[in-house]
């Protein structure tokens, strides 16, 4: 294996797997989020029948 | 539907330009990323023994030590957690955690590409990698533990208990498996550019584990309010 | 909830110990009369031993180089699966129920349950050296290697007794015992094994002393941090 490519792999590994972390993340806070406006809203209307 | 009033709208177009800290330290810390691994690839001198690959120090030390701090985390924020039982605790101890984990085991993975192009093959026993082993396994069991724990009380009571110990632990470690194969780490002495290049790589990554653990824990916090919302739910039912 | 429900007036000396004494013949005379765990461990080790036996019966010459390894890999497998049972005994029976709402310190209920499993441990020891020395033709039956035996049980021991009281009380029981163990006691397995293969070596003493010193340290660590955390492995017990 020639020297610099595996600098470029590792790399490229660290900086996809931050992404994909980063990512990851992101999208379980907006589930999360809406989520929350979901359960916000079923709870406002209840209120709102009682 | 509420009306919206003149001045509100205004404010909202102000916003719209408004940048929040957190957006502002997040590029801060991408750009010091991107920089210090330029940096990496081009500023910094080829070593002379072993060439290209040894670049991949700029990106293998950093990680390891925001994986330290990390371990730091746990076991500091699960000590103070025994202590006050304040839950806030609790999750940056579980949030650290999980990223000490993801960290490591890039730590390991750069590591061991760094040895199959350095040495030919991708593991060796030799101090560094199997401290980092025996690290990156305490984490996975710190992780498991808390899976396997009844309830969140004890995941957190456990947690803590675990990395208390395995913080104690990390020094007699570290001399076990430096002793055992007689090697001394030695400071080494660096030009100039590649000292820069690793501090500045170093700043990079703590940064980026700061944004990381500041993403996780709003996470755990959101999901406890879910937790909230749903106990609510039930007693409204 | 605070730590120390210590009803009963300041121990003296004596009281402490007659509590110590009485928390630790308990547990010393359940084992007996059951022999569950110290029997489990016994026949566990020598089974270890046997299966390395065939394992590097092709390869006779690298014996005498693995040897150390082979003996204290039997006893790490073996005293797992003796601090599990202890504590599994201990839950199922729900005795330590009982045992947290007498003025008995969480202190001394550690050093009764370390010094128990140090010496069922020590017990299952006596047992698999003598077939270990036979097996393999190697001298462990030397004071000063059962004095590096000795001294990496304690270690092993200590925080067997925490992670065991929390392995117990955990969904995966079993599994999760040597999942927490092992890794953390690496420095422990490094020195023991160093040690004792300089000494069977015929190597003096001196050559092993930086190995033993580090396992003095190793033990040293290990007692005093499991006797801290002991009280918080037992919250909430069940």
């Amino acid at each position: 294996m020639n020297g610099i490519t595996v600098v470029y792999i590792v790399f490229a590994i660290t900086i996809a797997s931050i992404f994909a972390y980063v990512f990851l993340l992101s999208k379980r806070q907006k589930e999360s989020e809406s989520e929350i406006r979901e359960l916000s809203e079923i709870i406002h209307r209840k209120k709102d029948v009682h | 539907m509420s009306t919206v009033s003149p001045t509100a709208l205004s404010k909202h177009r102000m916003k719209r330009f408004h940048i929040s800290w957190g957006d502002l330290f997040a590029l801060a810390t991408f750009t010091l990323l991107a920089i210090s691994l330029g940096m990496g690839l081009l500023y910094a001198p080829t070593e002379l023994i072993q060439g290209e690959p040894q670049r991949i120090f700029y990106v293998h030390l950093p990680m390891a030590i925001a994986s330290y701090i990390a371990f730091l985390l746990v076991a500091g924020c699960g000590a103070i957690y025994l202590w006050k039982r304040n839950p806030a605790y609790d999750v940056v101890a579980r949030s650290a955690a999980e990223l000490g984990f993801f960290f490591l085991t890039l730590v390991i993975i750069s590591g061991g590409l760094w040895g199959q192009a350095t040495w030919g093959t991708f593991w060796q026993w030799e101090p560094r990698l199997t401290f980092t082993f025996v690290l990156w396994l305490i984490f996975v069991a710190y992780i498991m533990l808390r899976h396997a724990s009844q309830d969140r009380h004890q995941a957190a009571r456990f947690g803590a208990i675990l990395g208390i110990i395995g913080f104690a632990d990390v020094p007699l470690i570290f001399a076990s498996v430096y002793i055992w194969r007689g090697i001394h780490p030695e400071p080494a002495t660096m030009p100039q550019e590649m000292f820069i290049t690793f501090l500045l790589a170093t700043l990079a990554f703590i940064s980026l584990f700061a944004y990381l653990l500041v993403l996780r824990v709003r996470w755990d916090k959101t999901r406890e309010r879910i937790d909230e919302l749903r106990t609510i739910l039930e007693e409204q039912t | 909830m605070g730590s120390q429900t210590n009803l009963a007036p300041r121990s003296t000396k004596t009281a402490y110990l007659r509590q110590l004494g009485a928390l630790l013949w308990k547990d010393l005379l359940i084992e007996l009369r059951s022999r569950d765990a110290v029997a489990a461990m016994m026949v566990f080790g020598v089974l270890t031993l046997t299966v390395f036996n065939f394992a590097f019966e092709l390869r006779t010459d690298s014996v005498s180089l693995v040897a150390p390894g082979v003996l204290w890999v039997a006893i790490l497998f073996a005293g797992t699966l003796g601090l599990g049972r202890t504590f599994s005994h201990e839950r199922e029976r729900g005795s330590m129920e009982g045992l947290l709402l007498c003025p008995a310190d969480h202190g001394t209920i550690f050093v009764a349950k370390f010094i128990a499993n140090l010496t069922f441990i020590g017990a299952a020891e006596v047992v698999i050296l003598p077939i270990y020395n036979s097996f393999f033709d190697v001298p462990v039956l030397r004071p000063e290697v059962v004095g590096v035996i000795i001294l990496a049980t304690i270690g092993f021991a200590a925080v067997g007794t925490i992670f065991g009281a929390m392995a117990v009380n955990t969904r995966a029981k079993e599994v999760m015992l040597p999942v927490l163990l092992l890794p953390i006691v690496t420095p422990l397995i490094i020195g023991a094994v160093r040690a004792t293969g300089i000494l069977i070596d015929g190597e003096p003493l001196s050559e092993a002393w930086t190995w033993i010193k580090l396992l003095i340290a190793v033990d040293v660590v290990y007692l005093i941090v499991s006797f801290l955390m002991f009280e918080f492995a037992l919250e909430d017990w069940g």
